[in-house]
């Protein structure tokens, strides 16, 4: 975990480049349709893989990624490069929404699937097909071997299933305050091994 | 606030906190810089697993997408916030359709018989320059307090609200105040212009009960506020809500009310805001 890590990431073409997704988003912040086009060409696939993992249904994850790239036009302006990279907003607005049609989903029927949240499908990764994806992809997975189990479960269970904590515990029978120390455990544990900054 | 709510960090930034307890906890990270800081950075951590999805949509997603756009008007920049209410003075809009705020004003529609122009003209001010902090205010709404009872055991179980509305219905003080035709639960009538709320407040319990029915759900990524006014202008925050199904909301209120004169709805940001940005689309007076 130790080793020099490239400072290359998935979406933003690498950080000593020119900061390509926050000029774009400042840029759409200002009603920039050509920008607001080129930023989808940039995080249509992730926006959409991001949905789709979390909803699985294909027409719904359509609806929601549309969802979330109006909502991306309507907000660009709370967009803050000071507190974060654009990436990151770009696909906390995504995961929210898709989480929030999940619980509204489920509030709808309780989903029947609960065993099928224990796998950990991995079909809907689309195969890296740059350098910089699969140094990405590399490091994530590396980061996340970095957990231990129940952290590493809790986590997955959140962030590609969109359980609430209370759910993860239930999934998991472990008590409500041990899903919560875990899932910030280990988040902070993969943050360091990321080397992430706010 | 415990020290115990900082360990939410992780299940917030995984978007993994209960409605309620995303509230609470954004309620915190206003006041607690060293949580805003985490937040982000676990945000950022979060936001690699979902770098890692990739799957490429539909291609007819995108015409979708930018024909919509042509039609969405942006969110203005968060900057100084909060434009100075100017509600024609006897008149409460009623979002009768859904719209975003601050671009395009409601249809507005008189509602509050007892509304007092002064009331108006008082919120206004206020809002202009009255910064309140969300929590420590001594004034907790009950729903939030039944989930902060998981959050922090020793909070006793029982439902608060259940317990209020019994204790205001026996209380020497109870004053009820009715604007609009009186909630009826059922109504689902197509003429929303049919709002209406009713109040049950006593000063001495410190508890007040707010009923609404005919409201629209709040739009999009919002939500209503529900204000306590002052006689001294300032305005407090008591809860974020949206109606129920039927239209209807229910919301208790727990609170030094000796000093408040109405009570207020305004449509903001899901999160919540410190301060009213938008017009009111209630407001109920409890003077004459």
């Amino acid at each position: 975990m130790h080793a020099p890590r490239p400072r290359l990431t998935a979406v933003d073409g690498g950080a000593d480049v020119v900061p390509v997704d926050e000029q774009l988003l400042l840029e759409v912040a200002r009603g920039d349709r050509e920008a607001f086009a080129a930023l989808y060409e940039r995080f249509a696939a992730t926006v959409f893989g991001v949905v789709r993992r979390t909803l699985r249904d294909p027409s719904q994850s359509e609806e929601v990624a549309q969802e979330v790239f109006v909502e991306l036009w309507r907000q660009a302006a709370r967009f803050d490069p000071e507190r974060g990279r654009a990436s990151t907003w770009i696909l906390t607005l995504a995961h929210r929404r898709a989480v929030d049609r999940v619980r509204t989903e489920q509030s709808r029927r309780d989903r029947t699937d609960k065993v099928a949240a224990r796998e950990h499908r991995r079909e809907h990764d689309e195969v890296a097909e740059t350098v910089e994806l699969r140094l990405e992809h590399q490091q994530v997975r590396a980061a996340l071997d970095v957990l231990t189990p129940l952290q590493r479960e809790a986590v997955e269970l959140a962030y590609y299933r969109g359980f609430t904590y209370r759910e993860v515990a239930e999934q998991l029978g472990a008590p409500l305050g041990t899903i919560k120390t875990r899932m910030r455990d280990g988040l902070i544990r993969m943050r360091d091994a990321l080397g992430v900054a706010g | 606030m415990t020290a115990d709510i900082h360990t939410l960090a992780g299940a917030y930034a995984l978007h993994a906190l209960d409605d309620d307890e995303r509230v609470l906890f954004e309620a915190h990270l206003a006041e607690c810089p060293a949580c805003d800081q985490e937040v982000r950075e676990l945000e950022a951590t979060a936001a690699r697993l979902g770098g890692l999805l990739r799957e490429l949509p539909p291609p007819d997603l995108k015409d979708r997408v930018l024909a919509q756009i042509d039609a969405t008007r942006q969110l203005p920049p968060p900057g100084p916030p909060a434009p100075p209410l100017s509600v024609p003075l006897t008149s409460v809009a009623l979002p009768t359709t859904p719209p975003a705020p601050a671009t395009s004003p409601s249809p507005v529609v008189p509602v509050a018989s007892r509304t007092s122009e002064r009331l108006l003209r008082l919120l206004a001010p206020a809002a202009a320059v009255i910064a309140i902090a969300v929590v420590g205010l001594g004034v907790m709404v009950v729903n939030l307090n039944v989930r902060m009872g998981e959050l922090e055991p020793g909070i006793s179980d029982t439902s608060p609200g259940e317990a209020s509305v019994a204790a205001l219905l026996g209380a020497h003080d109870l004053d009820i105040v009715t604007v609009g035709e009186a909630p009826q639960p059922s109504d689902a009538g197509a003429d929303r212009s049919g709002a209406s709320a009713r109040v049950m407040v006593s000063p001495s319990l410190g508890a007040a009960v707010f009923l609404a029915a005919g409201m629209d759900p709040a739009p999009h990524e919002h939500a209503y506020s529900l204000w306590l006014v002052h006689t001294d202008g300032q305005l407090t925050p008591v809860a974020l809500f949206d109606v129920d199904p039927d239209g209807t909301v229910t919301q208790h209120v727990e609170a030094d009310l000796s000093t408040v004169e109405a009570l207020g709805v305004t449509v903001e940001p899901e999160q919540g805001s410190l301060q009213p940005s938008t017009e009111p689309v209630m407001l109920v007076s409890l003077t004459d």
